[in-house]
């Protein structure tokens, strides 16, 4: 593991210290914070760190290309925004989160919103060993991708609902949908989605009349 | 209200239904479509996406009208070429009803619909369908011909959810059949929860009005609209076209086959409706669309270029007025969002004694304002009632159950703004307002300005050089012009889309 290049105290500014190549350490506590990240960085939580965006907008945005952005160990919670109020991937960059946990974000914009703990709609969205909770949209309160999204879960849990649609491409491996999972195409393309060794308790809607490549392995 | 406060207000409300439970697909099921399909698939379904070099011929006046229609009398809706169970559409035929039959071979008049009512395939026999409708709060099935099936995006009324009345049907509508000069104050939202993309129309016709008069084209022979957007095809911010062909039917409140229940014409425009429901169509329904969205996206598929996207907190008070101007200058969409901003309210509005029943009646500071589902917490300030008690609802819904240690049995309904429980014997405070209530509402976050949580606003122009005007979805609610504190204060999101220079129909 990569030394931290910078280790952050709860109350101390986030942001000076996101540059290119860093890897920010953050001290326990709750750190207030809604980051919009534009370098490839690691942000490592130590035991017992929070980011809490006090409903300012979403904890973690990626927007940029070609970013290679790690977040490790830690609680993202308080976001909020039109989608994705936790994590928000809108460019072709690589956003790594593992051992996190999602609570309490939401997207609610016009009485509707879409992905209240995580949203992507570009680039590769990986999820390993990460559980979500607590966290409110009408449409994916977990986790919603559209686009051409690749989404890879690897473990980790979703309390509530996984809606994966448009052009997306997911993988999810040895993972629990507590809530729903939605699939759902439009008229000129459809999602690619494979659960291996995944359990969906609240049952899988693929669409009727737009549906996705769902294959199903091992469970 | 919940969602009255994100959607017009002159619109009836949309329920919170869970989505449609759909068939697994078929693993080997061939769901990415080469161009000759979707050529054929102009040809049967009109929809498709099809290459720059193929949609000039297929526009000109020469090619057949699709779906059978006739271009010697009048033309009617759009037709399936394919009926399958599940399918979604709306009967329509020639009379002001429909009649449906019991039995398959159209026997036993079982009862009628009106003319435009939403239904879903649950069988097809020969030429005959067994469809599904909502007649008043439950559904119903009969049958009918085939042939009065017509192909319409399912409405956000179809959900299954208990208690939804179906009030909306599709009826034909006569406007403006081409953009000629479109604006931001043509839009205005239904009752569809679509802001993001209602705001990203208004956006791009206050930017380049040209994007949106090259969108969509009329199509007399058939009396069909062609609407183009854009999908990102990869890596790099290539965007495709993509033609979606849709008629003038649109949902309309039932009783008033004139007044279009989304988009609506406040200027007698009809070219946000069709975009609406071509939008629609192709993304899978009215419901898809109308559950929130992301605007910055929904801007791009429209000009065909990405969306930028720019945190306000990063912006100096003093940067706002000229990041502003010089947006305008460069013809630039901008679509900003108020995205959350919750607030915390305390009361003690119970009433009665003993264990019950307590009711209460939640009060707010403005009409906007809306309790947020989940977050309400009842304690007994002076210790009586032990435990604390919560509601158990969660976004979209109308009502939810109170629980708790100290709970016999409760409920809230977040529309009415009450509540009222029961508790469990000997829980009972000493007095009823002992009993505190804490909650989390969302609405206006600056009722002076008429600005919403949770709502999002399109760019209009820099008023007297020191403030901004936003232009409200809604089509209503115009908030006043805001200053940079204002603005850095209370929006948290904003987007912007430049067309690329020379946009227009391929």
């Amino acid at each position: 593991m990569i030394d931290c290049t910078v280790r952050v105290e709860a109350g101390a500014a986030i942001d000076p210290h996101l540059v290119e190549g860093a890897v920010v350490c953050l001290a326990p506590g709750v750190h207030a914070a809604n980051l919009l990240i534009e370098a490839s960085l690691t942000l490592r939580g130590e035991p017992g760190a929070v980011i809490d965006a006090g409903r300012a907008g979403p904890v973690l945005r990626v927007a940029g290309d070609q970013l290679v952005v790690k977040v490790e160990g830690l609680t993202l919670r308080g976001g909020a925004g039109d989608a994705g109020g936790g994590v928000r991937l809108t460019g072709w960059s690589e956003l790594w989160l593992s051992n996190c946990r999602l609570e309490d974000n939401e997207a609610l914009l016009g009485g509707g919103g879409i992905g209240g703990g995580a949203f992507a709609e570009r680039g590769k969205l990986t999820l390993s060993d990460c559980a979500f909770s607590g966290n409110r949209a009408r449409n994916g309160n977990d986790l919603m991708a559209n686009g051409l999204a690749s989404v890879e879960v690897n473990g980790g849990s979703f309390a509530g609902d996984v809606v994966l649609v448009d052009g997306v491409r997911a993988t999810l491996s040895g993972a629990r949908v507590h809530g729903r999972l939605t699939t759902r195409g439009t008229t000129t393309r459809a999602p690619s989605v494979t659960l291996r060794g995944t359990a969906v308790d609240g049952g899988i809607d693929n669409d009727a009349n737009l549906p996705a490549t769902l294959v199903v392995e091992d469970g | 209200m919940l969602q009255q406060s994100t959607r017009a207000p002159r619109k009836a409300k949309k329920s919170g239904g869970s989505p449609e439970a759909g068939a697994q697909a078929t693993p080997d099921k061939q769901t990415r479509i080469g161009n000759a399909a979707m050529q054929q698939s102009v040809q049967n379904e009109g929809t498709c996406a099809i290459g720059n070099d193929e949609i000039s011929s297929w526009l000109g006046a020469e090619r057949e009208p699709p779906h059978g229609a006739s271009t010697d009398g009048p033309v009617g809706p759009m037709r399936p070429s394919q009926l399958k169970a599940g399918k979604w559409g709306a009967l329509i035929g020639p009379e002001d009803t429909v009649q449906l039959f019991a039995e398959d071979d159209l026997s036993d008049a079982s009862f009628t619909v009106p003319d435009g009512k939403t239904c879903r395939i649950l069988e097809t026999v020969a030429d005959r369908i067994k469809v599904q409708v909502r007649v008043g709060k439950e559904n119903k099935q009969g049958w009918c011909a085939a042939s009065l099936l017509s192909d319409q995006p399912k409405l956000n009324r179809d959900d299954d959810a208990p208690g939804l009345t179906d009030d909306f049907i599709y009826a034909k509508q006569k406007g403006d059949h081409s953009p000629a000069d479109p604006k931001g104050t043509d839009t205005a939202q239904g009752a569809l929860g679509d802001c993001y993309f209602i705001a990203s129309m208004a956006a791009i016709a206050n930017a380049s009005p040209q994007v949106i008069k090259d969108a969509i084209k009329y199509n007399p022979a058939t009396e069909t609209y062609t609407v183009r957007f854009y999908e990102e095809s990869g890596w790099g911010g290539d965007y495709k076209p993509v033609y979606i062909e849709v008629d003038s039917y649109l949902p309309t409140v039932a009783g008033n086959r004139n007044d279009p229940a989304y988009a609506g014409e406040p200027n007698g425009k009809m070219w946000p409706a069709i975009m609406e429901k071509a939008y629609a169509k192709w993304k899978g329904n009215y419901d898809v669309i109308g559950n929130g969205g992301y605007g910055a996206q929904s801007m791009a598929e429209i000009t065909g270029a990405r969306s930028q996207e720019k945190s306000p907190k990063s912006m100096k008070e003093d940067e706002v007025i000229p990041y502003f101007e010089n947006a305008k200058k460069s013809g630039m969409a901008i679509y900003a969002a108020v995205e959350n901003n919750r607030q915390s309210d305390a009361q003690m509005p119970f009433r009665g004694s003993g264990d019950g029943p307590l009711t209460a009646t939640i009060s707010h500071t403005h009409r906007w304002n809306h309790i947020v589902p989940g977050t309400m917490r009842i304690t007994d300030k002076a210790g009586k009632m032990k435990g604390t008690v919560s509601d158990t609802g969660k976004e979209g819904d109308a009502s939810a159950k109170l629980a708790g240690s100290p709970v016999d049995t409760g409920t809230v309904d977040y529309k009415a703004n009450s509540a009222n429980m029961k508790l469990k014997a000997g829980q009972g405070p000493a007095k009823a307002e002992d009993l505190e209530l804490r909650f989390a509402y969302q609405g206006a976050v600056n009722a002076d300005k008429l600005l919403v949580a949770n709502h999002a606003y399109a760019f209009s122009g820099v008023v007297g050089g020191k403030e901004l005007q936003f232009y409200n979805p809604w089509g209503t609610w115009q908030p006043k012009p805001v200053t940079p504190a204002e603005f850095l204060k209370h929006f948290t999101n904003i987007s912007t889309n430049k067309a690329p220079q020379g946009a227009t129909r391929a």
